[in-house]
């Protein structure tokens, strides 16, 4: 009953500081409409469902993204997107954002790609959906 | 024939410019200047540390220097140690000076502090570069704003002191956007930088791409063919085009004008669809080598542009009347975060925003940049400065875009599209490259040093910082809510905040 819930209305927080944020906002769009899905983008955590964690970090950003999880209400679930938090970050090397953000909290879907397309994005959450 | 006659006969205002720097550094500060050096198309002059004062009094109170704004300070390191960039900028900001001076190694922070506030002394919009909020006492601000909750708002927290609902005092902190590695791109060949350096601009990653190359390009004396030359300019002028309709649609969206917003951005996804044809790639095309350009387009690509552009033309004027017809809307953005052309010439704001403000600044126009000359348009001017014009002069500029598009397209050259080079088999010694390239938001510098066939350092200047710099100035007395109406009306793009530098 509550996946039935959640899959009709699922909020969607973009976190971090990276050029993938424009690509995912693009699915708001009129031409990719990610809505007609009933997804919704927000930016206060307490109504957030789905965390989508991209871009570049540094000591600071990390534990504000961590900060922005723990205010979600549960269920919550979060989504690495793009080739900096899974393949290491391109303007600092010796960083491997995922394997400080995964200590702390658990990723559910990768979305890979620099930046991936809007399509990508809407495809992995729509394969999410089947998945809750 | 005018074009010719002005290329064949004059040199460029920015040349002029350069060379009217050298003689007077050679008049007034010779003393203090350990080395000038001709990076490019800009002045580089290596400085000590102790000297840094007297040269900045002489720039500052001397006239001919004509050295009015602070275009950046940044630091990258190279094989020598930490080095700290300065950049100053004339009273036409594409023209600019750089400075170069070595940090202490084992006081990197500290030294760096000192010399900001050296030049704070003679330039007070190197304040930026120091202000850290942990030096803010707590009380005294009364509203944050944290990055991401608004739109236009990446990279940076504002801490904002408010009195009846006024803005008095206003503290920027862009902590979270310094994730650049100070060895950021070192040790890498020259083909790497140049698909790296892209990312430094998240709405139109041509325009580092063309920088870099065209350093190069100079360094060689290697002279591109004509189509590539071309079609650099057809891929300027497209990624300008979408990242003004870019910024129309986040304009549109703060003033919750839900037609304008849906409009502009099918025109946008237009756009960049058709550089998705010609390049692969949306945003970061990784289509730039040295001597030209990877892959040709066909003559089938250049027919479809053709064929769109004046659809493009038509709904774009449809969203401008739509807007501009509405005088609710009118009103809102008129005398609404005003920034007079000296103090924005203070802060180093360039492209649209310094041109609203009635400042004629193109570096299309001022330096022989790539194929421009070929192509007749107009450099749009604002007058007051403030959202209203900076709107306007970006809509003016897509049609100008449009019309360059349009003359691209009817006179494509044939020929071929690259100089065969391999950069990893060419020495170039031990050099330093110095790049400006009027990009979307601005002129964006890209400072390189190169050792034989590798990059030794990198250090990327985007307008965007400068914007941030200047916004203490234009939001003090603004409304509160009108913050994100006049951030998001001054364009700044994150990906240029990720410097070294604090502030």
């Amino acid at each position: 009953m509550a996946g039935s819930i959640l899959k009709s209305n699922l909020n969607i927080l973009v976190a971090g500081f990276g050029c993938c944020k424009r690509e995912i906002f693009a699915a708001r769009g009129p031409l990719y409409d990610i809505q007609r899905f009933g997804l919704n983008f927000v930016t206060v955590p307490e109504n957030a469902d789905i965390l989508v964690v991209q871009g570049i970090y540094n000591r600071e950003s990390l534990q504000r993204m961590i900060d922005i999880y723990e205010r979600m209400n549960e269920p919550k679930w979060v989504f690495a997107v793009g080739s900096c938090m899974i393949d290491g970050n391109i303007f600092d090397r010796g960083v491997r954002m995922l394997e400080k953000f995964r200590e702390k909290v658990k990723i559910d879907m990768y979305v890979p790609g620099c930046p991936p397309r809007p399509e990508a994005f809407i495809y992995a959450v729509l394969k999410f959906l089947d998945y809750i | 024939m005018l074009g010719e006659l002005y290329n064949r006969t004059y040199s460029s205002p920015k040349l002029l410019f350069m060379e009217k720097m050298e003689r007077n550094v050679h008049i007034y500060i010779e003393q203090e200047v350990s080395r000038v050096f001709k990076a490019g198309r800009e002045i580089l002059l290596e400085i000590e540390g102790r000297n840094l004062s007297s040269a900045l009094h002489a720039f500052k109170n001397i006239a001919d220097f004509d050295l009015k704004g602070l275009g950046g300070i940044s630091f990258f390191k190279n094989k020598y140690g930490p080095q700290m960039l300065i950049n100053f900028t004339g009273s036409n900001p594409g023209f600019s000076l750089f400075v170069k001076t070595g940090l202490d190694r084992n006081n990197i922070r500290e030294d760096y502090i000192k010399k900001v506030k050296e030049i704070s002394h003679f330039y007070p919009a190197a304040d930026f570069y120091l202000w850290n909020i942990d030096s803010v006492n707590a009380g005294d601000w009364d509203a944050v704003i944290y990055s991401q909750t608004l739109e236009g708002f990446d990279g940076f927290d504002l801490y904002l002191n408010l009195e009846d609902g006024l803005i008095k005092k206003l503290w920027v902190d862009n902590e979270i956007s310094r994730v650049l590695d100070i060895e950021f791109l070192r040790h890498i060949n020259i083909s790497e930088a140049i698909t790296c350096i892209s990312r430094f601009d998240w709405q139109a990653g041509v325009f580092p791409e063309i920088a870099l190359c065209r350093a190069f390009e100079e360094y060689m004396q290697l002279k591109i063919p004509r189509r590539a030359d071309y079609i650099r300019v057809l891929l300027c002028e497209l990624f300008r085009i979408a990242n003004h309709l870019g910024f129309i649609t986040g304009m549109a969206h703060i003033m919750g004008f839900d037609t304008a917003y849906s409009s502009s951005f099918l025109e946008k996804e237009k756009v960049l669809r058709i550089i998705e044809i010609i390049t692969g790639s949306r945003y970061f095309p990784n289509f730039m080598c040295i001597g030209g350009i990877k892959k040709d387009i066909s003559n089938e690509v250049a027919g479809r542009l053709k064929k769109q552009i004046p659809e493009i033309y038509r709904n774009i004027l449809d969203i401008e009347k739509i807007l501009m017809d509405d005088f609710t809307l009118i009103e809102r953005l008129k005398d609404t975060g005003i920034i007079e052309r000296d103090e924005a010439l203070h802060y180093g704001l360039s492209g649209p925003n310094i041109r609203a403000s009635g400042c004629r600044n193109d570096l299309r126009k001022d330096d022989d940049f790539i194929s421009y000359g070929d192509f007749s348009f107009t450099v749009p001017v604002g007058r007051t400065g403030d959202c209203f014009n900076r709107l306007v002069v970006r809509f003016a500029e897509i049609y100008q875009s449009l019309k360059i598009l349009s003359q691209v397209t009817g006179k494509l050259p044939v020929g071929e599209i690259l100089k065969k080079i391999n950069p990893a088999h060419v020495d170039l010694g031990r050099t330093t490259l110095i790049s400006s390239i009027e990009c979307p938001h601005g002129n964006i510098k890209v400072y390189t040093e190169v050792e034989g066939n590798m990059v030794d350092a990198i250090c990327v200047m985007g307008p965007s910082k400068n914007s941030l710099s200047g916004i203490g100035e234009i939001l003090r007395g603004a409304r509160f809510e009108d913050v994100d109406l006049i951030i998001g009306s001054l364009d700044i793009s994150p990906g240029e905040l990720i410097s070294n530098s604090h502030g």
